[in-house]
């Protein structure tokens, strides 16, 4: 189906195989689609394409940001990255986090999705509302949640109690095995109004006369869901994962507030320790030497996960 | 013909009455289920947000009373009068803070702008990563994504250092130096944001199902490129384009750290600086905090109330009118 | 062949933008080089400018009625000077002005906590004040309460005035001690231990006292030196911390876990505060402003609380104290105003009005003459003990650019002890064998 193989765009020609003089000349014949791109090249040249540089230049100095003298290290950020404790934990943790908050905020903002997209009343009222933690300011969500997660108090340890699932009240935020699946909860919660957002859009795509087909043929709502749905959701999907990975790689603020990066180091993440080197020790060239770490990290993942779409593995 | 041929069967796409029997056996069932599910979750996703309403007006002293209080036992808009500054009672002199009113024009403005500034160029760029072929695209549009993947904390300063040395801005000469550029001005909050990677990676996803008959059919009928994405593409895409505005929207309105960094005068506050201005370490003002933050998500409802509209079968085929 | 041309050029302009912004940014990091050594050295009084001039003061109180009073009476007595408010959120002040220092557009005065202005003052950010001092009737710097003027010198030099204080004390719930048979707040070691023992009752959801490990060094701070224990020599060079009285001092204070909630553990003493006002804990050490929090947000528990200085160890008595400096700008071009201004805001008048003064607020200016004066005892009784407890203050500020990163170290390692992970004497030792590589780069 046309509409199925369009899903997966691939390039025709491997680049560089035809030599630069074809490209050139491809070029020129395509200069509409430069033309087309060129406003956001220029946004991004000023603004990122600098900073990137900038930031590369200063992981070779001991940059103490307000200091005038910023004497060039060479390798010496690099070294001591590599041998640095904290930073692994800090990967460790980020892993851990994005492990566990992608794909559930995935699975659950896309079945809010799809029970949204039938034609229930108040579904415009409901999905407001669902998408309502995300544009809940952070100071007050940290609030509601530390309630919901108190020792002695919360909603969480008084259900859990009553129901008999547990006996003692549970630590959540102070303990040490805990604190991060709470803090996941947490984020799961934020993010589902997100994944639904983008799923909603989705699924307008996907033509009713498949369904219509299917039904023909006597195709049960799961079978419809995993022949027609799944695939044809599959861009939006992946948007989704890039996206979340990108994000979730980057948190900070959300579980600082929640746990300040505790119990000892537990939820930690690569970020909080960037903004601790940068503006608590004055290290900015050891902050951008982790940063940069991390930009490769999701360079390389998502470089991956492009190519994995391409060839159609999923 | 090919292209005649689906332009015909779309056209022809049964309308609502069809669904509606499509559903007509379990739909009871069907809904029950729905409603089941949906119904508890949307109010555990509503609970802050529902408390925040209620916080903002109470009192300060009852706010942090336990249990929370849901519906509020002492009501009072005091916290909103102090907020606007309305009243001349000493506590509202002594606590309101100034420009209120500017700080969410300042929001609406720009946050708009940079809708708007998206929508357009977003959607141009990824036009073409998701429907031409020119060298050098997939590299380029890897690059595109890769500006996602500096966190801020660091690129805090090389920004601020380009902002101050735009040239022939803000007091600046040709070379850059001499006045401070686009700091402290609109232009330096909505130029880094007239564009995004997040922006063109959700429309090419979206503009990746459309059809490719339909773009040569029109190519065949001698349409300029320009006119293929503004009069056949865009049109198809309502549900992604109101999707990229809820976010980018939200995104601007609750913008804090380059706002932050880059705004000094109170003329160019917004709305999520000036709220944070009532965060003072150990002595906040709890209750004018609530009201304000109240005030200031409003906006970001309206629009995503307004633009989920667009999330609704049917708008993408009656936008055929090739 | 046109359009590869126009991309060509749009190159170009980028490029040239890039480049002069990295010569600006260059050329703007050697303009601070200015370096903390003195400014003017003339004599007498510092010259009225003779021009109209506009000074930028950044600050999170700008927004304050007080402050707005302050800045309009300045107005009138210097009629050239005009002060412009630049208002910052108090959390990312630092982080602000740090970004408006390295970009080489700082504003003139800023208002910041006296725990950063060595930050600041150890990176040559900040102007040497001691030629201005030297020159002042207002302002004396013999005149400032030790441990303040410790947390604005640095290598013996006054980097800012600090213009706002507290110190620590103890909270505790009257109704709660009384309950417990306890008919005063303890003033000895031993009796903090015992009351925390007799006050914790795990059955029925109370604790003595409360403790948070993401901010276990700084409440350690006071019985460290209540035991006569030292943070790092007084060059910065040596590390003191795990001594035999550290070591003791670390032994008690984590030894108080057992009378603290557990599921606070990993709070921050901000939020920790509901525990006190639910009547979940019953001793809280805080700064003077935590009367302020109870009597704005839990007016329900009036008359159950009171505050108390801290107990004394064997070294006496000692408590950390916290405040706020005004300081002058390195990258300013208008000093003169400046320090007029900061002047103006130090002078004896115009402090008592900013601190005691003002109706709402707990702060106790950082001055000898004045926190002895009998206006303050008149105005703000409930800050008499607070006031009295200025003079027992100890700054916790290192003057060694690298003691933050030493102090989180020494923060992981005791909230790791908190949680069991160790011993306090291996925490202290973890966290001083830190210390000494990092000093020793």
């Amino acid at each position: 189906m046309s509409v199925a193989a369009n899903a997966v765009t691939e390039q025709a020609v491997p680049r560089g195989a035809r030599g630069l003089r074809h490209n050139l000349r491809q070029m020129r014949r395509e200069w509409s689609a430069y033309a087309f791109l060129s406003p956001a090249v220029i946004v991004f040249s000023l603004f990122t394409a600098f900073s990137l540089l900038f930031l590369l230049y200063m992981t070779f100095h001991e940059w103490s940001i307000i200091q005038p003298q910023k004497p060039y290290v060479g390798l010496d950020n690099y070294k001591d990255l590599i041998h640095d404790e904290r930073f692994k934990r800090s990967v460790i943790n980020t892993f851990y986090y994005t492990g566990a908050q992608v794909p559930l905020t995935m699975l659950v903002g896309l079945g809010v999705a799809l029970l949204l997209n039938q034609p229930l009343r108040g579904r415009g009222i409901l999905r407001t509302m669902f998408f309502l933690p995300n544009i809940t300011p952070l100071v007050v969500v940290a609030i509601v949640w530390k309630w919901l997660y108190n020792g002695d108090y919360g909603l969480f340890n008084y259900y859990l109690l009553k129901t008999h699932l547990i006996h003692d009240p549970l630590l959540w935020l102070s303990d040490k095995n805990l604190a991060m699946p709470a803090v996941v909860l947490m984020a799961v919660w934020n993010g589902v109004g997100f994944a639904m957002v983008v799923y909603l859009a989705g699924l307008q795509s996907i033509p009713e006369e498949l369904y219509e087909a299917a039904k023909v043929d006597g195709a049960g709502w799961f079978q419809r869901l995993r022949s027609i749905t799944l695939p044809m959701l599959r861009p939006s999907t992946i948007f989704l994962v890039v996206i979340e990975i990108i994000f979730s790689f980057q948190v900070f603020t959300q579980i600082f507030v929640m746990t300040s990066g505790g119990p000892v180091d537990r939820t930690t993440t690569v970020v909080y320790y960037i903004y601790e080197s940068a503006f608590k020790f004055f290290e900015m060239g050891y902050a951008s030497t982790v940063a940069f770490a991390l930009f490769l990290m999701l360079l390389v993942f998502t470089a991956l996960q492009i190519r994995i779409q391409r060839r159609g593995a999923w | 013909m090919v292209s005649a041929t689906v332009v015909e069967e779309r056209v022809e796409a049964p309308p609502a009455p069809a669904k509606r029997s499509w559903h007509f056996t379990s739909s009871t069932a069907k809904k029950v289920f729905a409603y089941g599910i949906l119904v508890p979750g949307a109010c555990l996703f509503v609970a802050p947000f529902v408390w925040l309403i209620s916080a903002s007006f109470q009192h300060v002293g009852d706010i942090f009373s336990w249990p929370p209080q849901w519906i509020p036992k002492n009501p009072t808009v005091e916290a909103y009068k102090v907020f606007f500054g309305i009243g001349a009672s000493e506590d509202v002199q002594n606590r309101a803070a100034e420009g209120v009113t500017r700080w969410f024009l300042n929001s609406a403005f720009v946050a708009t702008t940079i809708t708007v500034l998206q929508l357009l160029f977003n959607s141009m760029a990824a036009y073409v990563f998701a429907k031409r072929r020119f060298p050098g695209r997939n590299l380029i549009f890897l690059a595109f994504l890769s500006t996602m993947m500096v966190p801020p904390q660091v690129s805090l300063i090389p920004n601020y250092l380009i902002m101050k040395h735009i040239p022939l801005f803000g007091g600046n000469d040709i070379l850059g130096l001499g006045g401070h550029g686009m700091l402290d001005s609109y232009y330096g909050l909505i130029l880094p944001n007239a564009a995004a990677a997040f922006g063109i990676f959700l429309l090419r996803q979206y503009m990746q199902s459309i059809p490719d008959e339909l773009l040569d059919a029109a190519r065949i009928d001698g349409a300029s490129e320009f006119k293929i994405f503004w009069r056949v593409v865009l049109p198809l895409c309502r549900p992604a384009l109101a999707a990229m505005a809820i976010f980018t929207f939200t995104y601007a309105w609750e913008d804090f750290l380059w706002p932050l960094i880059i705004i000094s005068s109170p003329n160019h506050q917004t709305a999520p600086l000036g709220l944070a201005l009532f965060v003072v370490k150990n002595r906040t003002s709890w209750d004018v905090l609530m009201a304000g933050s109240v005030i200031a998500t409003l906006p970001m409802v309206v629009v995503f109330a307004v633009f989920q509209r667009h999330f609704i079968r049917g708008i993408s085929l009656t936008g055929l009118k090739a | 062949m046109l359009n590869k041309a126009v991309s060509r050029r749009w190159f170009a302009v980028v490029f040239v933008i890039v480049c002069a912004a990295v010569v600006a940014a260059c050329g703007s990091s050697d303009k601070s080089s200015d370096s903390g050594s003195s400014t003017t050295k003339a004599a007498g009084p510092v010259p009225e400018p003779t021009s109209p001039v506009t000074v930028t003061f950044s600050s999170w109180v700008g927004t304050q009625p007080d402050m707005k009073k302050l800045a309009a009476k300045f107005h009138q007595e210097h009629p050239n000077i005009t002060i412009k408010f630049q208002n910052v959120p108090a959390e990312q002040a630092s982080q602000k002005l740090t970004t408006q220092i390295a970009g080489g557009e700082p504003p003139d005065v800023a208002y910041l906590d006296s725990s950063n202005v060595n930050d600041f003052a150890s990176r040559q950010a900040l102007v040497n004040l001691d030629d201005y001092l030297s020159r002042s009737k207002l302002v004396s710097a013999n005149d400032y309460v030790q441990a303040f003027k410790t947390s604005a010198v640095y290598q013996g030099h006054m980097f800012g005035l600090p213009i706002d204080g507290e110190s620590t004390g103890l909270f505790y719930r009257t109704d709660m001690f009384k309950a417990a048979g306890i008919d005063h707040p303890p003033t000895t070691w031993q009796e903090f231990q015992a009351d925390a023992q007799a006050l914790t009752i795990p059955a029925k959801k109370q604790y003595g006292y409360i403790v948070f490990a993401p901010e276990s060094a700084y409440y350690w701070y006071p019985w460290l030196w209540q035991n006569g224990g030292q943070l790092l020599s007084k060059d910065g060079k040596d590390v003191l911390f795990n001594s035999a009285q550290a070591k003791q001092a670390a032994d008690f204070y984590i030894g108080l876990t057992k009378y603290s909630p557990k599921d606070f553990l990993n709070s921050n003493s901000y939020d920790g505060r509901v525990a006190f006002a639910s009547g979940k804990v019953a001793m809280y050490m805080a700064g003077a402003w935590f009367a302020g929090t109870l009597n704005g947000e839990y007016p329900k528990i009036k008359g159950k609380w009171a505050a108390a200085p801290l107990p004394k160890g064997t070294n006496g008595c000692a408590t950390t104290i916290a405040g706020d400096t005004l300081v002058i700008l390195n990258g300013s071009d208008h000093k003169d105003a400046a320090w007029k201004w900061i002047e103006f805001l130090s002078s004896p008048e115009n402090m008592s009005a900013w601190t005691f003064g003002s109706p709402n607020g707990t702060t106790l200016p950082p001055r000898t003459s004045l926190l002895d004066s009998p206006q303050l005892t008149e105005k703000k009784p409930i800050l008499k003990g607070f006031a009295d407890q200025m003079k027992c203050g100890v700054a916790n500020v290192i003057a060694n650019p690298k003691w933050p990163k030493i102090e989180e170290s020494l923060n992981d390692h005791l909230g790791k002890a908190m949680y069991g992970d160790q011993t306090p004497s291996e925490a202290l030792d973890g966290a001083a064998s830190d210390a000494k590589e990092i000093l020793s780069r």
